[in-house]
């Protein structure tokens, strides 16, 4: 099967280098605004708010003028010095500031020209003071009817044509910034759907290779499981066969010499009759391991008495050669169990037994075999010292978790308090088995 | 004591509690007082500016009397005759109209007043700001006053005229007269208004010229010269309410503050040489903190962070919140909003302002009286009524304040077209109570009741080369309550004039460690180790004698 990883990786890739590109087009975007925003929009507004403090000031010279040639307070020009002094230092530091701020959007020539009309009608009002100052109070009104008074009138004109000016660049500016929104918008739309469909192709060779892997696992898992069922099917052959031809070769030949021999004792001379009498033992203990051998390798009793008896059976038979007690508990009836299930069954009690016998120094196991919600339970458990942290599965424990998959049953390996082990067989009552050792 | 009394002294009593009561006692104090606006529909714009009032010792006697301004029927219009009202202090906590025997009861539009000692005789005179023709009141000594406008130079001015103060500009020992004006206006040439769109209000003051305030020096003979012009303070464009003096420069010559209604405040820097330099844009008082110019109607000066530098306190209209200006390094920074002054009173229109100690804890609290111009500002549903309740701000300490009116009694927070306020101890319990005018209404008494054992030293200065008022001396007060100062000053607030004698609470301390006494003169007299709960007298250059509270 070919790998998807190469093209997982150019998938991963590519979208980096699309998110990088727009990352950066949208950061320049971003830059660009931020000039014409500093540049001119925040420039522009700061200097009409010098120009808007301009027109108020020469709005204030206006009525400070009015007030002068009304003289409803009777106070003599010089009266409004310090007010016209006030004015004159807000006007100059508005007109300073505002130069600094209409930069290279204004003509030089307007800057200039403003800056020269203030210079003449502050010069006008120099001489207008003047004038009041030395009491000549009719001449330094006509003066501010006649010249300071148009003056200002112009300078306010002026201003709010710089003002007006201003809204324009600034509504220029405007414009400028709604385009460079409208592109980040446009290209938003396009890099989602770019996204979109990049997520959609990875996703969808994600779901093509995680879809063949798994079916090649399962194949795999099928492949071993029928591997692990021929190699039990053969197991259980060949120990049949073993077992036959112990029970029956080996032990028709051990018959017929006891038969042999009980003939050679009736024939045989008195000095002889002992010997003949302890070959006799011999051959009849060597017939009886043989048939107990060829029962160990074949239970005969399994099929002929079912489950149950062969477990009681086989219970004693490792008691007796283990020395270990064995505490078995069993309900008084049992479900039927297929013949080819219950070898597994008694197989894996076999094999948890010995491993009580081989890797324990215990006195005593239970074993328990019970009907449980889920099915019948066989469980074995002892009071040993538990499994190691450095346990490492062998092919006992493999055996036996194959032949409890072969049988769809399920096998438990745990603890037993307070620090023993209990193994545990759930086979479920319904469940036919999946292959037998005969198969 | 009723049930009801014992509960209201257990609950000013408690911890939580602000630990005084202000006790409305006007009428056992005897005052009758209803303010005559001269309304009659037309709803000219002065109608609904006064009245001031004031605390002051018109007869010498120890005991605070009580001047409530009037206004009168507008011509072609008369229904009742109406005059100033002074009320002389009984000394049993009653009052008794003396308006007439103290040759007072004189018709004019009169809307503030301030009080003080301008020909240095010992005996309180008044300056009435009116609509027309201000009047200044000599104080005979026995008793009564005397109009001398026309003699002291005073006379032949129209003007509309709102706070005064005396302040002594030049340090020469006579105070001079600083008068506010508000806008140019007469009957004839008022103009139609509408908060609503349909039924006349009163005009707010775009709708009118702005008019110079004016300064009159005191040449010392009992006449006065107009050096407005000469001084620099002449502005035409402004429209003033409120007028405090300061030292913010901290030279030891008197500034001035000048609140402004819609056009921006000012405030005066002394030359040294009876002239002025305008800096409020410069020093950050000019504006509120959006930059626009607001209506700036009472103001107060007074140290409320124990720093030694006086903080600016200006009542504007509603939703543009009081101004609280503290001293920064290079000016004043607007700090309402942080010092939580400002919140309570966006929905204030705010009228007479006062620094106070009104707990007596050592730190100053800030009273402002509100009331809306007009009473059809109901139909707009913003949310914005006529009569309004007062703030009274407690200090919490660094810089920040509560309010407290609606703890301090029911009567007191009644909601109440307030304009003038004043303070003084005219009980001589030692504590400070509160005296307030509203527009077309009553005024009120209130006496502030302590429950929590706190203890005040008063000091009553007396000029010698200075002002006899003193006017322009400042006090410092140092031990482990901590650093406090007070400026002797007239004027502030609105429209009114406060006892002139110097009140710093002092919690439980029994004694002052140390008091200096900087007097106008130039001159500073310090005295250590004084026991609290009393008043001191202290003549310029003499030793403080000790007298019961007064």
């Amino acid at each position: 099967m070919r790998s998807p990883t190469g093209r997982l990786v150019a998938g991963v890739l590519f979208t980096l280098v699309v998110i990088a590109a727009y990352a950066a087009y949208t950061l320049n975007s971003v830059r660009r605004m931020r000039e014409v925003q500093a540049g001119t929009i925040d420039q522009n507004r700061k200097g009409a708010l010098q120009l808007i403090r301009i027109q108020g000031d020469l709005n204030a010279l206006a009525l400070a003028m009015r007030d002068m040639l009304d003289n409803l307070d009777g106070y003599p020009l010089t009266a409004w010095s310090g007010q016209f002094d006030r004015i004159h230092g807000n006007l100059d530091d508005a007109i300073r500031v505002e130069s600094t701020l209409s930069g290279a959007g204004r003509d030089p020539r307007q800057t200039a020209y403003l800056l020269s009309s203030f210079s003449q009608f502050w010069d006008a009002v120099e001489h207008m003071t003047k004038l009041a100052q030395s009491r000549q109070e009719r001449e330094a009104r006509e003066l501010i009817r006649e010249s300071l008074l148009p003056r200002q009138e112009a300078l306010s004109a002026l201003t709010a044509r710089l003002l007006v000016r201003n809204n324009e660049a600034e509504q220029r500016a405007a414009q400028e910034i709604l385009e460079i929104y409208d592109g980040i918008e446009r290209n938003a739309y396009w890099f989602l759907a770019l996204s979109v469909a990049m997520v959609l192709a990875v996703g969808i060779t994600v779901i093509r290779s995680n879809r063949a892997l798994f079916d090649q696992v399962t194949e795999l898992s099928n492949q071993r499981r029928e591997l692990a069922r021929q190699l039990i099917a053969t197991q259980e052959a060949t120990l049949r066969a073993i077992s036959r031809d112990l029970h029956d070769e080996f032990g028709q030949i051990l018959t017929a010499v006891g038969a042999m021999l009980k003939r050679a004792d009736r024939l045989a001379p008195a000095e002889f009759k002992e010997q003949v009498r302890e070959t006799s033992t011999v051959v009849q203990e060597a017939l009886e391991k043989i048939r107990g051998l060829s029962q160990s390798l074949q239970p005969v009793i399994l099929e002929e008495q079912g489950l149950a008896a062969a477990i009681e059976w086989y219970v004693s038979v490792f008691q007796r050669q283990n020395g270990i007690i064995v505490r078995y508990q069993s309900p008084e009836s049992l479900p039927d169990v297929e013949p080819s299930a219950a070898i597994h069954v008694f197989r894996i009690l076999q094999e948890a037994l010995n491993n009580v016998a081989r890797h324990t120094r215990v006195r005593e196991v239970t074993v328990q075999l019970q009907n449980g919600p889920a099915g019948l339970v066989l469980a074995v458990q002892d009071a040993g010292g538990g499994i190691p942290v450095s346990f490492k599965p062998g092919i006992g424990l493999a055996g036996m978790r194959e032949r409890a998959a072969l049988v769809g049953g399920k096998l438990d390996i745990g603890t037993a308090p307070p620090s023993g082990t209990r193994i545990a067989l759930t086979l479920p009552l319904a469940a036919a088995p999946r292959g037998g050792a005969d198969a | 004591m009723t049930r009801r009394d014992l509960l209201l002294a257990a609950l000013a009593a408690s911890p939580a509690g602000p630990g005084f009561r202000l006790t409305d006692v006007t009428g056992a104090a005897g005052l009758s007082f209803q303010h005559n606006t001269g309304g009659f529909g037309a709803k000219y714009l002065p109608e609904t500016m006064g009245p001031g009032c004031a605390f002051l010792d018109y007869d010498n006697d120890g005991w605070l009397d009580i001047l409530l301004v009037n206004g009168q029927d507008w011509p072609g219009h008369r229904r009742q005759r109406s005059t100033p009202r002074l009320y002389k202090n009984n000394r049993n906590g009653t009052f008794s109209d003396v308006t007439k025997s103290a040759g007072l009861d004189v018709e004019m539009y009169g809307l503030g007043v301030a009080v003080a000692d301008y020909n240095n005789d010992g005996f309180p005179d008044l300056y009435f700001t009116c609509v027309g023709q201000n009047r200044l009141f000599r104080n005979n000594g026995k008793g009564a006053f005397l109009d001398v406008t026309a003699q002291s130079g005073l006379g032949n001015r129209q003007s509309f005229s709102t706070s005064a103060m005396w302040v002594d500009i030049d340090r020469d020992g006579h105070l001079d007269l600083f008068v506010c004006n508000y806008v140019r206006w007469a009957a004839a040439q008022d103009v139609f208004c509408s908060l609503d769109g349909k039924t006349k209000s009163y005009c707010t003051p775009e709708a009118f010229r702005g008019t110079t305030s004016w300064l009159f020096r005191n040449r010392g003979n009992g006449t006065f010269e107009d050096i407005t012009a000469r001084s620099a303070l002449f502005d035409a464009s402004s429209k003033s309410l409120g007028v405090a003096m300061l030292d913010f420069d901290q030279d030891g010559w008197p500034d001035l503050f000048v609140a402004n209604d819609t056009q921006p405040n000012k405030l005066y820097r002394n030359n040294h040489d009876a002239t002025f330099r305008e800096s409020a844009v410069r020093s950050g008082v000019a504006f509120g903190d959006d930059g626009r110019a607001r209506a700036g109607m009472g103001v107060d000066a007074g140290d409320f962070r124990g720093t030694g530098r006086e903080a600016i306190a200006v009542t504007n209209f509603d939703n543009e919140m009081m101004g609280l200006y503290e001293a920064v390094e290079n000016g004043f920074s607007d700090r309402a909003y942080a010092a939580g002054v400002g919140v309570p009173t966006r929905s204030h229109l705010g009228f007479g302002c006062l620094f106070f100690d009104a707990d007596l804890d050592g730190q100053l609290d800030l009273l402002a009286v509100n009331g809306h111009i007009d009473d059809t500002v109901r139909n707009l549903n913003r949310g914005i009524v006529h009569a309004q309740s007062p703030n009274l701000f407690r200090n919490l300490g660094g810089g920040r304040f509560r309010d407290v009116a609606a703890e301090v009694g029911a009567e007191f927070f009644a909601p109440k077209v307030g304009r003038g306020l004043a303070l003084g101890d005219f009980d001589r319990d030692g504590d400070l109570d509160v005296l307030i005018t509203t527009n077309g209404g009553p005024a009120y008494l209130y006496r502030n009741d302590l429950s929590n054992g706190h203890r005040s030293i008063r000091f009553r200065l007396e000029g010698r080369k200075s002002n006899r008022d003193a006017i322009g001396a400042v006090i410092r007060i140092f031990g482990t309550g901590g650093p406090q100062m007070r400026t002797i000053r007239c004027g502030s607030s609105y429209l009114s004039s406060s006892s002139l004698a110097a009140t710093f609470g002092v919690g439980t301390l029994s004694t002052v460690e140390r008091v200096v006494v900087y007097w106008p003169s130039g001159r500073s007299d310090e005295f250590k180790n004084l026991p609290t709960g009393r008043t001191y007298h202290c003549v310029e250059g003499g030793a403080p004698g000790a007298l019961d509270y007064r």
